[in-house]
């Protein structure tokens, strides 16, 4: 059994950020979870309620094992007060940096006050953990959309190889990653986990929050449009509790020092998703993969802004991604998960209707 | 007999109920759109079933004011008028 260790995490609200909380509690760890309050919601409620949605937990387990903190990633230090900033440098021997902000049309500056100045906070204050007390390794969770419009094949060592950007969500992780690599250079050991778009868990398709190709399927499945742009690329897909795992065999088993990975635990051309979500959620609508067959000139305003919303699937129109380095430390720590295909598919539209997110269309 | 307004009022309310997964009952005409849930994605799927339903085209500026049910009802009102 691997040794029990205490974890700083960031973002235990999110979509990803809450499984993990789930799984590293499961696997006997100590947590430090780091929550805003937001709203009306204090941060105590919103980890509990976030982590109550994966199931019900252990309440000897919780008060012993999660200490919910209140910060704010945009902070120095982020908020968090002296006397807890001392408890953390005694106690904290991983960060699992969580926190992002992922939507895709929001401005530059409010991408990188949370992607890049939060990151460059959470970094200052481990590296405070690392000098001052036992911190061993930060896991910054980045993304495969940093590559933007890159058309080669983007290995994991890989960062800066040119490429323009279709987001500013692109944008800011790609330079929140530059600053990863700053910090490197400072001594802090970082691993950086490249993910694709992160999607229910392979049970029952069950996840936290609709966002990236769920956006685009609710899109879809409203029969608004008559003509959707399906571009010639790869989806990769991110079940949240299979990139938990290999995140967590990652950090555990490897020894490598300041390593990035590529987790493509499922990945399909995008014209099979549009095909598959066509036949089982009940669309009609007509597949473009030329960019210059569309019409677009031709619709409303708002069938624009509705068009433009599902160009998702224009920004992952990027070259191929290799993972032989992740692929090789995974097999050499074991790691297993079962081959993913159309089942897979299928759980997630299911979840998706039956949570009414999206609805069956009348062309089935 | 109803009037027109009313008949085009209710229907409006049927599609943002549809669309947004409420109940007809909740869409009051002064409710906002945030208050049922309806994010910027379902705020413009409304505006283009509107469009589609009654073939007509809501003008550019128009389309980030509808944020409430009564103004999804004026626009729809005001295009007809100039049909």
């Amino acid at each position: 059994m691997a040794k029990r260790q205490t974890i700083f995490l960031t973002g235990a609200t999110g979509i990803l950020g809450s499984y993990l909380l789930r799984f590293l509690l499961n696997e006997g760890h100590k947590v430090y979870a780091l929550a805003r309050d937001k709203e009306e919601q204090k941060a105590e409620n919103r980890v509990k309620n976030a982590l109550a949605f994966w199931g019900k937990s252990n309440p000897k387990d919780i008060a012993q094992k999660l200490i919910i903190i209140k910060g704010d990633i945009t902070q120095r230090y982020l908020g968090i007060p002296l006397k807890i900033q001392e408890l953390l440098i005694k106690e904290v021997e991983a960060v699992f940096h969580c926190a992002a902000l992922t939507k895709f049309n929001i401005s530059l500056d409010e991408s990188r006050e949370v992607n890049v100045n939060g990151t460059k906070n959470v970094l200052e204050t481990a590296l405070l953990f690392k000098t001052k007390g036992n911190l061993k390794k930060i896991n910054h969770i980045s993304t495969l959309f940093i590559r933007g419009n890159y058309k080669g094949v983007f290995a994991e060592n890989d960062l800066d190889v040119g490429q323009e950007f279709n987001t500013s969500y692109e944008k800011s992780k790609f330079e929140a990653e530059k600053m990863v690599n700053d910090y490197r250079k400072m001594g802090l050991d970082i691993n950086v986990f490249r993910l694709g778009a992160v999607t229910g868990e392979t049970e029952k398709g069950k996840i936290a929050k609709f966002e990236n190709v769920y956006q685009v399927l609710n899109i879809w499945s409203s029969d608004l449009l008559e003509f959707y742009y399906i571009p010639d690329g790869e989806l990769i897909m991110a079940p949240v509790d299979v990139v938990v795992k290999m995140m967590y065999f990652l950090w555990m088993y490897s020894k490598e020092v300041n390593t990035n990975h590529h987790l493509i635990p499922y990945s399909l051309t995008i014209a099979k998703f549009f095909a598959c979500a066509k036949d089982h959620i009940g669309f009609k609508q007509q597949m473009i993969a030329n960019k210059d067959d569309l019409r677009i000139e031709k619709l409303s305003y708002a069938q624009k802004v509705l068009f433009r919303k599902t160009y998702f699937f224009s920004s992952i129109a990027s070259g191929k991604v290799s993972h032989a380095l992740t692929d090789k430390v995974l097999g050499l720590s074991h790691f297993k998960m079962n081959p993913l295909d159309e089942v897979y598919l299928l759980k997630v539209f299911n979840y998706a209707l039956k949570m009414n997110f999206i609805k069956k269309g009348k062309y089935l | 007999m109803a009037d027109v307004a009313e008949i085009l009022g209710q229907e409006i309310r049927e599609m943002i109920a549809e669309i947004s997964g409420r109940e007809v009952e909740e869409i009051k005409p002064e409710v906002n759109f945030e208050e049922l849930g309806v994010d910027s994605i379902k705020a413009i799927e409304i505006t283009v079933a509107i469009e589609k339903k009654y073939k007509i085209r809501v003008k550019d500026e128009q389309v980030a004011q509808i944020t409430t049910v009564a103004k999804a009802i004026e626009v729809v009102k005001e295009a007809l008028e100039k049909k």
